[in-house]
């Protein structure tokens, strides 16, 4: 599903910040090889035999991804803005379900959302919801197996409307505060 | 759907998921000196053996970091290694991608302090209810 894009310089400053946290942690290699090397290498080898156990896995996430961005946001937001409450609540839990991408970017969309008369509650939902991370199942998979997966990601979902409704409750739609 | 507008489908999605390497790789080579230099061990003393306390604690620790979901089941998994409690692990998972402290100065300004202070409360409540929820339905089935 496509996320609302930033302006150019944006985009420039994000591929400058992903590349940061990577650099210290290289400092942090390169100093701490430098005091004791030994431990260093250990640590270089337990990395990469964690990232070997992972890689495979990366496919099937690029596979889910390419699917989740075929979906017509558009048409989506057509459904939510006429759609009764409570099929907002599931709505937007689907949409969250399906969204990708920092959580920040669809802060604006969900201004717009409540702008055009969508309550709290079903903005809520859909912020619950994108913690169901459909693209990373395998890597979830991978870890915690199929079982707990399925659980969690039921519970998720049940909660992501339990959420809404409580958000609602708490704060009978006040206007943007 | 063209073939043209596949191939852009898939080259988004092929680039959404190399922006997210760079950090993906560095938690993994920062789990290793963890491992290598401070031993996970250590940080599970910070949890005490009571699943309630820790499924709080996991879902405070979980609403502080934030990132890429794939770096929140790495660590859990090292956490569950060792020794900690699928309950605190849970909760941290869940929290790490419901809940963004960080995110909170932006939230505010988009959809005003009490929606983001009542989600963000409600959500980190909610994810030691799924937690528990989870763990033990887990339990049951077997």
């Amino acid at each position: 599903m496509k996320k609302i894009s930033g302006s150019s310089r944006d985009k420039g400053n994000k591929k400058k910040n992903i590349f940061i946290f990577p650099g210290i942690v290289t400092g942090i290699y390169l100093v701490l090889g430098l005091i004791n090397h030994d431990n260093t290498l250990k640590a270089l080898n337990y990395s990469i035999k964690l990232f070997s156990a992972i890689a495979p896995v990366l496919l099937f996430v690029l596979l889910f991804m390419f699917i989740f961005n075929l979906i017509d946001e558009k048409k989506l937001k057509k459904i939510i803005t006429k759609s009764p409450q409570f099929i907002q609540y599931l709505v937007m839990t689907l949409l969250g379900t399906f969204s990708h991408g920092p959580i920040y970017a669809w802060y604006p969309l969900m201004k717009n959302f409540h702008e055009k008369g969508i309550q709290y509650g079903p903005i809520s939902s859909f912020l619950y919801a994108r913690g169901i991370k459909l693209a990373m199942m395998p890597v979830m998979i991978t870890y915690f197996g199929m079982k707990y997966t399925v659980i969690l990601t039921v519970y998720m979902i049940v909660f992501a409307n339990i959420n809404g409704l409580l958000v609602d409750l708490m704060l009978k739609d006040k206007a943007l505060s | 759907m063209e073939k043209k507008s596949l191939l852009k489908v898939f080259l988004k999605s092929l680039r959404g998921l190399l922006n997210a390497l760079p950090m993906m790789f560095s938690i993994i080579f920062l789990i290793g000196l963890l491992k290598s230099f401070v031993s996970f061990e250590y940080i599970s003393n910070i949890f005490t053996g009571n699943k309630f306390i820790d499924t709080a604690l996991g879902a405070l620790l979980g609403s502080i970091l934030a990132g890429n979901s794939i770096n929140s089941y790495i660590i859990g998994n090292e956490m569950i290694i060792s020794g900690i409690s699928l309950f605190a692990v849970t909760a941290f998972i869940i929290s790490w991608v419901t809940v963004g402290f960080v995110q909170i100065p932006v939230e505010k300004e988009m959809l005003g302090s009490r929606f983001t202070y009542t989600r963000n409360i409600l959500s980190i409540v909610l994810a030691v209810v799924i937690s528990l929820s989870t763990v033990w339905t887990l339990g049951v089935i077997g």
